[in-house]
């Protein structure tokens, strides 16, 4: 409401006699009384509602008093107030304050309405004494004027006649106030009026910078101008004043129209442009300030802490009490602003890598295998053979099988077909059933189906077919339920001649082997099909199928293979099956084995023999024969555990003997088959139990052997056996089976040679053992090994009987068997856990200046790996001299120190100052966090 | 910067020989330790691209650096 500038005594007081009770002579007392209550309170009430008349005294008196003073003094007209204040400036004003009482000149008022309010506050106390000094100074010049201002400053803090004004005022001249009352205080304390001009010059100053800049401006303008120095003082005091202020506020914006007509009616002396102004301002910007003040953002700098909060309770307050009040707001605010700062999210979004992987492969090659077999089927399907109907049949059951391991069969009878398109229509649906003998009893239906049409066939396929039906009937007789398949294979077996013949062989060995009974005619029958080396090895494995599964039966048709097969893969088939046949029968392998060993005398026959004793010791062995036949192949499948192993066996010989001739090609489907076999061993030794170790094992030998032993004779059968182990075991990763299968082989194979059959048998089961327990040693010491030789196992077989199966088989098998496998890997390989990667390349670019190229990351990783595992084992150490079971800070800033982050120089608390967000800061360092927090949070 | 490293707590207990824990306010050092190294790291590694007047960092840069760095941060 006042004109800023204008802060005339004159003025003041009028606002005091506005805001507070008229202090006049009249409401001495009342304002007295009011004032302890209520400085701004009781002042506005009163003031207010005795405004009209005493302030109508007061204006006349001012009037007057401004009259006299412009008269009287000499003091510049500032402002038109200025004289006002001049007049009021009078010595006899300040000598008597009760004397002006009235006041004649608004200075005078004002003094009187300072001196006679009690004192209710020390800030009141302060703004009375430098109002008195002022109005005393005012009478000089302009300096009193200001100095009125400046007391009018204080004077609205007590009167808060004009919430507005006083605000402005507050707010404009707080910095000058600060000085002001410190001069003005000693003023008084000194002397009236020796001081006066310097504070009065100080004043001017001021207040004529104040004045000039608060002439028509919001007095809230100026105090931007002020010091900051200056204004720190001013929050204070306006904590006081707000305070009270809010109150007085509140009551002025309910009269504010009165306050207003009282400003109104008081500018009509001279001042009546500080009135004017107040009341335009007061009007105007009330509200303004009124908000302001409430919101406690009247300041104009940053003080950002205080919160206007009580000011009621301000009003009262003594200084300290508001100072603590005001700290207690900057800390809540700070404490807010704390939050804010740091209110990070802990975001994990990093999101831990996986790790699974690894065994993908072999469900890839399980998909392939299938889709091979599809093809092989197809290929099948496509030769409209007599056989056909059988290769339907088989397909069918191929692809049943096939989803397991059959691709791998598949494969192989794919890779059967292609060779051998002649033979395709009956050699494919044998491939195929051999490659789906992954449910062996399928196969063997097959085969035995296929026995009955391929024996048609083979009659067409003469030569090796008729071999072929004999084995394949034989198989038929042998395999019951799967006899089917047994024939099929069997059919297959005649039509694979070549090499395909040796694989088929193999299969169907291993068919006829792992459905067992069916298995055993099976593979007879492929052995049969395929002829010369082919026949051989099928009638070997048809042999050993037989034997195997039956062991009466399959020592008929064992023998009977074995008469087919009369070349190196015959004799190796005859040695398998006879080998097969030992295994299951004993007595009966005996013949057999003798047999196939007769047959089997070139290259790998006796390896053959060894082997097909070996598979028919071992019901497990069937992987041995799958890898040697269709290893490919007949990994995948299960039930063909025992003539795979067998079929591996003659495979393996097979392999030998084909070593020259496929070996090449063979080897890779060997392996494949040997794969295949040895999770389809694997999956027998799951229903034969734990013989199957030992298959593994002999694929294992068979696997390395694959590549050593391919010329010798002996090592024929190591290496088929190996090679197909070795497949199956790489397939399966179990390397370590290879060494293992290896050794056994050979040992068995050393000894079967020679012809002791249940010798032989009882080697080949101490070669089992052997290979178990070296297996399991060899083998991963986790439980996962311990999967995996089972499925080495099957691997074995598998891989045994079909070097050539399709790798996809092969494929299909692992594929399956790492399902299996998987989980448990998984489960037991968690303990790779890395930083994740987001947050490392953040923070690696946010430290890199330049652009990082994503590449970066493993290299980093790795090196973070190295470096947390030096952390890590420094830190435990550390904490182990301490003989503490957790690592605490100190461990962590000793590293620090030993790393040279941290010197005597460099506290700790400067790192973590610079590189933790707030939350941790303030674990760590309990006055780390902002402002002026008188009890720091305790660590931990 | 703003997230906290997620896995600290993990990484020290998974590396370590024996059964350790790590408390709390000490795995907020253990950043402090990471950060600084990968301050170092990264400060070494751009020099490095620099020597060979490449903008980005490469993967080599970092690698003939970490060898260094590790040395260094041995303690």
């Amino acid at each position: 409401m006042e004109p800023t500038g204008d802060l005339s005594a004159r003025v003041l007081v009028e606002q005091i006699l506005s805001t507070e009770p008229p202090m006049t002579p009249v409401t001495r007392s009342v304002s007295r009384q009011q004032n302890p209550s209520s400085i701004y309170r009781t002042r506005l009430s009163v003031k207010k509602a005795d405004a009209q008349t005493p302030q109508n005294i007061l204006r006349r008196s001012l009037k007057h008093k401004m009259r006299e003073s412009i008269s009287k003094t000499n003091l510049p007209p500032a402002s038109k107030g200025r004289t006002v204040s001049l007049g009021l400036g009078n010595p006899n004003t300040r000598a008597s304050s009760s004397m002006l009482l009235e006041g004649d000149t608004p200075r005078h008022i004002l003094m009187n309405i300072l001196q006679t309010e009690p004192i209710k506050s020390p800030v009141i106390h302060e703004g009375a004494a430098p109002v008195e000094s002022q109005s005393s100074s005012a009478d000089h010049s302009i300096a009193t004027n200001s100095s009125i201002e400046l007391s009018g400053l204080d004077l609205p803090d007590l009167t808060f006649g004009n919430a507005r004004s006083v605000a402005k005022r507050l707010s404009r001249k707080r910095p000058r106030r600060t000085v002001n009352v410190s001069t003005f205080i000693k003023k008084l304390r000194k002397g009236e009026g020796e001081n006066e001009e310097d504070s009065a010059q100080e004043d001017l100053s001021l207040s004529s910078s104040s004045t000039t800049s608060f002439s028509l401006k919001t007095p809230f303008e100026n105090v931007q101008t002020d010091k900051k120095g200056l204004r720190r003082r001013v929050s204070q005091r306006r904590k006081t004043t707000k305070e009270g202020f809010g109150d007085a506020v509140n009551r002025m914006l309910l009269d504010h129209e009165t306050s207003s007509l009282i400003q109104g009616e008081q500018g009509l002396c001279e001042s009546t442009l500080a009135q004017d102004f107040s009341p335009k301002l007061s009007n105007l910007k009330k509200q303004e300030l009124i908000n302001e003040i409430i919101h406690s953002n009247t300041a104009r700098y940053d003080t950002g802490d205080v919160p206007v909060g009580d000011f009621a309770v301000l009003e009262t307050q003594d200084q300290s009490t508001v100072m603590a009040s005001a700290i207690r707001s900057v800390m809540s605010i700070g404490a807010q602003t704390q939050p804010d700062g740091k209110g990070e999210v802990m975001q994990v979004s990093e999101c831990q890598e996986e790790k699974n992987t690894t065994d993908c492969e072999a469900e890839l090659e399980t998909p392939e295998s299938e889709e091979e077999d599809d093809k092989g089927e197809r290929e099948e399907k496509a030769a409209v053979n007599p056989q056909t109907e059988e290769v339907v049949v088989t397909p069918s059951v191929e692809e049943d099988n096939m989803e397991e391991k059959s691709l791998v069969y598949s494969q192989t009878k794919a890779d059967a077909a292609t060779p051998t398109e002649d033979e395709n229509a009956t050699t494919t649906p044998e491939d195929e059933y051999h490659i789906e003998d992954d449910k062996v009893a399928l196969v063997d239906s097959q085969t035995e189906e296929d026995a009955t049409t391929p024996p048609e066939d083979e009659d067409n396929m003469e030569e090796e077919e008729m071999v072929m039906v004999d084995s394949q009937t034989k198989d038929d007789s042998t395999t019951p339920s799967e006899g089917e398949d047994a024939t099929s294979p069997p059919e297959e077996e005649d039509n694979m001649e070549e090499e395909e013949m040796a694989l088929v062989d193999s299969q169907t060995e291993e068919d006829a082997t792992t459905p067992e009974d069916e298995d055993a005619t099976t593979p007879p029958e492929d052995e049969d099909n395929m002829e010369e080396e082919e026949m051989a090895v099928v009638n070997s494995q048809t042999e050993e199928d037989s034997t195997t599964p039956s062991e009466g039966e399959d020592a008929t048709t064992p023998p009977e293979e074995q008469d087919n097969m009369e070349e190196e893969e015959m004799a190796v088939v005859d040695s398998q099956t006879e080998e097969d046949s030992t295994t299951p029968s004993e007595g009966e392998d005996a013949t057999t084995p003798p047999e196939e060993q007769d047959n089997m005398e070139e290259e790998g026959m006796a390896v053959v023999d060894s082997q097909t004793e070996e598979d028919a010791a071992t019901p497990s062995n069937e992987d041995a024969t799958t890898p040697s036949e269709g290893e490919d192949n007949m990994e995948e499948e299960e039930g063909t555990k025992l003539p795979t192993e067998d079929s591996a066996a003659v495979p393996s010989e097979e392999e030998n003997a084909l070593a020259a001739r496929s070996q090449s090609k063979g080897k890779t489907d060997e392996e494949q088959e040997l794969n295949q076999y040895i999770e389809h061993i694997d999956r027998q030794a799951h229903r034969f139990g734990g013989t199957f170790i030992i298959p593994v094992g002999e694929d294992d030998t068979t696997e390395p052997g694959l590549s050593e032993q391919d010329v010798a004779g002996k090592n024929s059968l190591r290496d088929s056996h190996s090679s197909i182990k070795v497949d199956s075991s790489d397939l399966e990763s179990s390397g370590p089976h290879a060494p293992h299968p290896d050794s056994d082989p050979d040992e068995s194979e050393a000894p079967p040679v020679e012809g002791a059959v249940p010798h032989e048998q009882d080697e080949w089961e101490e070669y089992d053992d052997e290979e178990e327990n070296k297996e399991i040693p060899m083998k991963t010491p986790a439980f996962v090994r311990e999967k995996r030789t089972f499925q080495m196992a099957y691997q074995v077989s598998p891989t045994a009987f079909n070097p050539q199966t399709s790798s996809n088989k092969s494929e299909a098998v692992p594929s399956v068997k790492p399902k299996r496998v998987r989980k448990p890997k998984s489960a037991t390989v968690k303990n790779e856990v890395g930083l994740p990667k987001n947050y490392l390349m953040g923070v690696f670019r946010h430290f890199a200046k330049t652009k990082v190229s994503p590449d970066v990351y493993p290299v980093l990783k790795e090196t973070m790996d190295k470096f947390f595992d030096r952390m890590a084992e420094d830190l435990e150490t550390f904490a182990l001299h301490a003989k503490r079971k957790t690592i605490e800070v100190e461990d962590v800033v000793l590293l620090l120190r030993r790393q040279g982050h941290v010197n005597d120089k460099v506290p700790v608390e400067v790192l973590i100052e610079k590189y933790l967000r707030m939350d941790q800061r303030r674990l760590l360092i309990p006055v780390a966090t902002s402002g002026n927090i008188v009890i720091p949070k305790m660590k931990r | 910067m703003l997230k906290k490293a997620p896995n600290l707590k993990k990484i020290v207990k998974s590396k370590t020989k024996s059964n350790i824990n790590v408390r709390l306010t000490s795995e907020a050092m253990l950043e402090i330790i990471t950060m600084l190294f990968l301050k170092n790291l990264a400060k070494e590694a751009t020099a490095k691209s620099f020597e060979e007047k490449s903008a980005t960092i490469k993967p080599r840069h970092v690698r003939a650096v970490t060898k260094k760095m590790l040395k260094k941060a041995r303690g």
